[in-house]
């Protein structure tokens, strides 16, 4: 555990001294992101101007689901993002098998090597974001649920990490696989909206097969709705069980590949 | 005539690589809006479910609201341009470009007929799957009739995009990575377009500015038109707005590759 610990560690200092020899690209990455914060924020402030409630949640409620999926959305970015939108370019250029030579588990090879240094500020920026819109609730913050955010939040970031190796890990069947990738980016939506606003059918799909809405849903909730131990134990589970599975998928897919190119 | 042909054959080329990857364009023209639409249907279904049959919110009915978000889907899909600028650029910093200097035929003109006749064939798909829920699974204010008039200002927005596109591409032969401008670009035109809400909702002030740029041709003022919240004369100012842009980027964007192919070493940049 701890030469993977030193691994990622140096994976993160070559990252940071790569980021910094393009600083303008460092900043144009940060503030691509902040267009993208405000552009939902946006979409939810205009809604708000029309209407008091937006299905069981006011304003205030929603701009709590918006900053948890922010925070989410920056973790992702910050560690995976890079790592798996590159994963087909290198499959389809035979640079995996670089990885698989490494005495270290390919899969951790795959989704940590490059990490998006530029995300730190954006995390900060979040998270601030984030206590800013707990403190705006009438109840004020719920200091006490708080804990409950290290279950939450490492099982939202394992949905979309673990969705997102499966769909770029289908390269290694497919060879180039950008439109497959372009779903993903679609079922990712699915995560960016509560999930009581979608119809009873595709509201079932969403906490079962498809679970986007363990990202920000369940964990925003949990926080401010009625309190529920079996959610909580629902989403531990869906983030192992998300993870077991893309592990699977991951190991079926490599012992298939056939090397460069394929 | 030459010229003709040889855009021409640019532009088949773009049918031919589409239609060699048919699952992409599958994916990309009817699946990819599919799924957008169910997304922001059910948004704005849950944003307008307590309104009444006969009651309004910023004017507009429950369907004026569900059809909007569905054309808005897949309009926002046809006017956005990543792939061809992405592409663009790769060949400047590659210096693959090369082999698009040695032909009779410019690196501008050559990519412009290739996006455009991507952009005919995907909107001819896409467009007829709105039009067909419209028609039969969510009776509301859609006219079809409007369409043509619609798709002409979207052509129109779309020679203005590439001129912008062009634009960023251009930088490519001075800067390192011009990837994370185009998407920063692109993020920030989508938030001006009315993909993410119609801008007939945003506070005046907001509004006045949104309409007063050209980049409300791109969903809001042709999705408006077609779903019955606009008219034509915002149609016709809207029209004429993009053809004064699409000169200007256009001009821009040729004296910024007269300027920048004279200091291009042949190498990649």
């Amino acid at each position: 555990m701890s030469r993977y610990f030193s691994i990622f560690m140096a994976f993160l200092k070559t990252s940071l001294v790569a980021d910094m020899e393009f600083r303008a690209n460092l900043s144009i990455k940060v503030l691509t992101d902040v267009i993208w914060y405000i552009a939902q924020l946006a979409t939810f402030e205009v809604l708000f101007v029309h209407t008091d409630r937006l299905g069981v949640w006011h304003v205030e409620e929603m701009r709590v689901f918006m900053t948890m999926l922010f925070i989410i959305d920056a973790l992702y970015m910050l560690l995976f993002a890079e790592n798996l939108d590159q994963l087909s370019v290198k499959i389809v250029k035979g640079e995996l098998d670089f990885l698989l030579t490494k005495p270290v588990d390919a899969q951790f090879m795959a989704s940590f090597q490059r990490i998006n240094t530029a995300y730190f500020v954006n995390i900060f920026m979040v998270v601030s974001a984030f206590f800013w819109s707990l403190g705006r609730l009438p109840q004020g913050i719920p200091w006490e649920r708080l804990p409950v955010l290290l279950v939450v939040i490492p099982s939202g970031l394992a949905v979309v990490y673990c969705t997102r190796l499966l769909f770029a890990a289908s390269a290694l069947f497919f060879g180039a696989n950008s439109s497959i990738m372009m779903v993903w980016f679609q079922l990712y939506r699915l995560a960016t909206r509560p999930d009581f606003i979608y119809p009873r059918w595709m509201r079932f799909l969403v906490l079962t097969a498809l679970p986007m809405a363990f990202v920000a849903s369940v964990p925003t909730r949990l926080l401010i709705d009625t309190w529920s131990t079996a959610l909580i134990w629902s989403s531990m589970i869906v983030g192992f069980a998300a993870f077991w599975l893309a592990r699977g998928y991951w190991q079926f897919a490599i012992k298939r590949y056939a090397s460069a190119s394929s | 005539m030459s010229f003709w042909r040889r855009n021409l054959a640019a532009a088949r080329l773009a049918w031919i690589q589409q239609f060699e990857y048919r699952f992409n364009l599958f994916v990309d023209a009817i699946l990819q809006p599919v799924l957008t639409a169910t997304v922001e249907v059910a948004l704005w279904y849950a944003m307008v479910s307590g309104i009444g049959d006969g009651d309004s919110l910023g004017g507009f009915s429950r369907a004026h609201y569900l059809h909007y978000a569905l054309w808005a889907a897949f309009v926002a899909r046809i006017s956005a341009n990543w792939m061809y600028e992405f592409r663009m650029g790769e060949e400047i910093q590659s210096g693959t470009i090369n082999v698009i200097l040695t032909r009779p035929l410019s690196f501008y003109q050559f990519y412009l007929s290739q996006f455009m006749s991507y952009k005919v064939l995907t909107s001819m798909l896409s467009l007829t799957v709105p039009a067909m829920i419209a028609s039969f699974l969510i009776p509301g204010p859609t006219d079809l009739s409007r369409l043509p008039m619609a798709c002409v200002l979207i052509l129109a927005y779309l020679i203005m995009a590439y001129n912008i596109s062009f634009i960023v591409v251009c930088g490519g032969f001075h800067l390192n990575r011009i990837s994370s401008i185009t998407t920063a670009k692109n993020i920030a035109i989508w938030c001006f377009t009315g993909e993410l809400f119609p801008i007939d909702l945003a506070p005046p002030a907001v509004k006045n500015i949104l309409l007063n740029l050209p980049f409300s041709a791109g969903v809001y003022v042709p999705v408006g038109y077609i779903t019955g919240r606009c008219e034509a004369d915002l149609v016709l100012r809207s029209l004429l707005m993009v053809l004064v842009w699409a000169g200007i980027t256009g001009l821009v964007g040729q004296l910024l590759w007269s300027f920048s192919i004279k200091r291009y070493s042949g190498t990649g940049a």
